[in-house]
C-alpha cells in the first residue's frame, strides 16, 4: 500500500511539473497584461503539435524540439496579441479581464477547429524509443521521459526565474506587471513589454506542449482541460506568483495521483476541483502568497 | 536670460467629456525652480501627466528644448531628459530600494551610467544608500520619497518634475523633502515643482505660476508673489 502510495506521489510529481510549466505562462501575462487568455490550452495544444510534426516529419528528438517550438509560439503569441489583445491594453482592468476572456473563447474555438483542418481529431503521441525506459529507485518506477519533462520544466523555470529577476528586460516586466504607468514614467516601453510577456507566456505554452506530447497523448480537444487545470493552479499559487505557480502545479499532480491511487481514477479530476473550490472560498490570494 | 527649456503653449486636455485644462501657457527656463500652485483639481496633476505624455492634449502644444514631444510616449519623452515624480510616488514596493533605482535608469544612455548615477544619488541621500536591500514598501513616508525622487534622477534628466512630493508627510519632513529638490536643483537639474505647501515651494522657488480651474490665475517671481500682503492672503492663507 506505501508502495502504491509513493509510486503514486512520484508520478504525480512528473505530471506537476508540467501542470506548474502549463500555469506559469497563463500567470506571467495575468501578471503583466491583466488579461486572461483563456486559449492558453490551446497554444499548450499547438506546442504539442509543433513537436509531433518535427518528430515525425524529420525525427527531430521532442527534447530537441524544444529549441523550435518555444520561438514558434512565442511569435504566435505575439501576433495573437497584436491582433486581438492589443487593443484592450488601454481599457479599465474589469473590463480587460471580461473582454481577455471572450476573445480567447473565440480564439480558443477557432485554434481547435484550424488544429482538426490539419491534424484530424485523433489522438497523437510522441514515441520516442526511449518511451518504455524507466529508472528504479528502490520500489518505486520512474518513466524516464516523464523524468525528463520534469528536468526541463525545472530548468525553464529556473531560467525565468532568473531572466525576471536579474536582467533589465526582466524586471522591467516585473516593474510593469507591478504599476505599468510608473513604468511607463521610468522610460520603459510598456506597449513593448506587454507585446514580449504575451509571447513569453507563449513560448511557456509551446514548452508545456512539447512535455506534455512526449508523455501523455494530444489532439485538438486538449486545449480546454489544460486551460482548466492551469486555472486550478494559478487559483492555488496565486495570480502572478510563478514560484508558488509552480509549487501549486507540483501540488496538484500530487493530489490528482494519490487520490487515483486511494478513490479511484474516476476520482481524480474531482479531488483537484474540490481543491480550487476550497481555496477559492477559504484563501483567495492563493496559498504561497504572503498578504 | 537663460534658454528656454519646456515651453508649453495655448494646452487644452480632458478626461472623456470633462476638459480640465484650458489654454494653459508657461515657461521653465534652464537651472529655475519654477512651482505650480493652486487649490485641489485645478489641474495642476493633469497638467504634469500631459506634459509626461501619459495623456494626449487636445489643443496646445508642448516643446521640450525646442522639439515638440506631446505626441511622444512617455518612455521616449524620458530618454529626452524629461521626468515626473508622479502624484502618491509610485514605488515598485516589492523591489528593493536598489532594483528601484536601477530601473530608473532604463533609457539606454542613462544605463550606460548607472554606476555613475548611483554614486550620486547615494551622495544626495545617504539613506537610500544604508537600505539600498530593503524593499521600497518598508520605507519611512519620506524615505519613500527621497527614493521616488532618486528614482527619477537615475534616468539623468534635464528637467524634473515632481507631482505633491510632500504629499502625505509630517511638516518636518515635508521641509526636509522641498530641501532635497533644492538640492537637486543646485546639483545642475532644472526643477518644475507642484505642490499643496505652497508656502514651503515658494521659499525655494524662482518663479511660480498660480493655477485655479484649469487657467494660470498669477504669474511671477517667487520672492515678489511672497512679498505681496493680497496674494498671500488668496493663495497661502498667511
Amino acid at each position: 500500500m506505501t508502495t502504491i502510495l509513493l509510486q503514486g506521489a512520484v508520478f504525480g510529481l512528473l505530471v506537476g511539473g508540467v501542470y506548474g510549466l502549463g500555469a506559469v505562462g497563463l500567470s506571467l501575462v495575468f501578471g503583466v497584461l491583466r488579461m486572461l487568455n483563456v486559449a492558453h490550452g490551446e497554444l499548450i495544444m499547438l506546442g504539442g503539435y509543433a513537436t509531433f510534426m518535427l518528430f515525425t516529419l524529420w525525427g527531430v528528438d521532442p527534447f530537441l524540439s524544444l529549441g523550435l517550438s518555444a520561438p514558434a509560439l512565442f511569435l504566435v503569441g505575439a501576433g495573437l496579441y497584436w491582433g486581438l489583445f492589443r487593443r484592450l491594453a488601454g481599457s479599465p482592468e474589469h473590463e480587460k479581464i471580461k473582454n481577455s476572456i471572450l476573445i480567447g473563447f473565440g480564439l480558443a474555438l477557432v485554434l481547435h477547429t484550424l488544429a482538426i483542418l490539419a491534424w484530424q481529431a485523433d489522438e497523437r503521441s510522441v514515441a520516442v524509443s526511449y518511451a518504455g525506459q524507466v529508472l528504479r529507485l528502490g520500489p518505486v518506477v520512474v518513466p524516464l521521459a516523464r523524468f525528463g519533462a520534469l528536468v526541463i520544466a525545472f530548468v525553464t523555470l529556473g531560467g525565468l526565474h532568473l531572466f525576471l529577476n536579474r536582467t533589465y528586460p526582466g524586471r522591467a516586466i516585473r516593474a510593469t506587471a507591478e504599476d505599468g504607468e510608473a513604468a511607463f514614467l521610468m522610460g520603459i516601453p510598456v506597449p513593448r513589454v506587454y507585446l514580449g510577456a504575451f509571447g513569453l507566456g507563449s513560448a511557456l505554452a509551446g514548452v508545456a506542449g512539447t512535455l506534455v506530447s512526449v508523455t501523455e497523448a494530444i489532439s485538438p480537444a486538449i486545449g480546454l482541460t489544460w486551460t482548466l487545470k492551469a486555472l486550478i493552479v494559478i487559483v492555488l499559487g496565486g495570480m502572478g506568483n510563478i514560484l508558488g505557480t509552480f509549487v501549486a502545479g507540483l501540488c496538484l499532480g500530487v493530489v490528482e495521483s494519490t487520490s487515483g491511487f486511494l478513490f479511484g481514477n474516476a476520482y481524480r479530476e474531482v479531488v483537484g476541483l474540490v481543491m480550487f473550490l476550497l481555496a477559492l472560498s477559504l484563501r483567495p490570494q492563493g496559498l504561497f502568497t504572503r498578504v | 536670460m537663460a534658454q528656454v527649456l519646456l515651453a508649453v503653449s495655448e494646452l487644452e486636455a480632458a478626461y472623456g467629456d470633462q476638459q480640465v485644462l484650458w489654454g494653459v501657457s508657461l515657461e521653465v527656463r534652464v537651472g529655475e525652480i519654477v512651482a505650480l500652485i493652486g487649490p485641489n483639481g485645478a489641474g495642476k496633476t493633469t497638467l504634469l501627466r500631459t506634459v509626461a505624455g501619459l495623456m494626449r492634449p487636445l489643443r496646445g502644444s508642448v516643446r521640450f528644448d525646442g522639439e515638440p514631444i506631446d505626441a511622444l510616449p512617455p518612455d521616449e519623452i524620458v530618454a529626452r531628459g524629461l521626468t515626473l515624480v508622479p502624484e502618491g510616488r509610485r514605488l515598485f514596493r516589492a523591489m528593493t530600494v536598489q532594483d528601484n533605482l536601477e530601473l530608473g535608469a532604463y533609457p539606454h544612455r542613462a544605463r550606460a551610467q548607472r554606476r555613475a548615477t548611483l554614486d550620486e544619488v547615494f551622495a544626495l541621500f545617504p539613506v537610500l544608500a544604508e537600505r539600498r536591500h530593503q524593499s521600497a514598501g518598508t520605507l519611512s513616508g519620506g524615505e519613500q520619497q527621497m527614493l521616488a525622487i532618486g528614482r527619477a534622477l537615475m534616468a539623468r534628466p534635464r528637467l524634473l518634475m515632481l507631482d505633491e512630493p510632500s504629499m502625505g508627510l509630517a511638516p518636518v519632513i515635508v521641509e526636509r523633502v522641498l530641501d532635497a529638490v533644492r538640492a537637486v536643483a543646485a546639483s545642475g537639474v532644472t526643477v518644475l515643482l507642484v505642490e499643496q505647501s505652497a508656502y514651503q515651494a515658494l521659499e525655494r522657488a524662482d518663479r511660480a505660476y498660480v493655477v485655479r480651474e484649469g487657467r494660470i490665475v498669477v504669474e511671477g517671481s517667487a520672492r515678489r508673489l511672497l512679498s505681496q500682503d493680497d496674494f498671500r492672503r488668496a493663495y497661502i492663507g498667511l
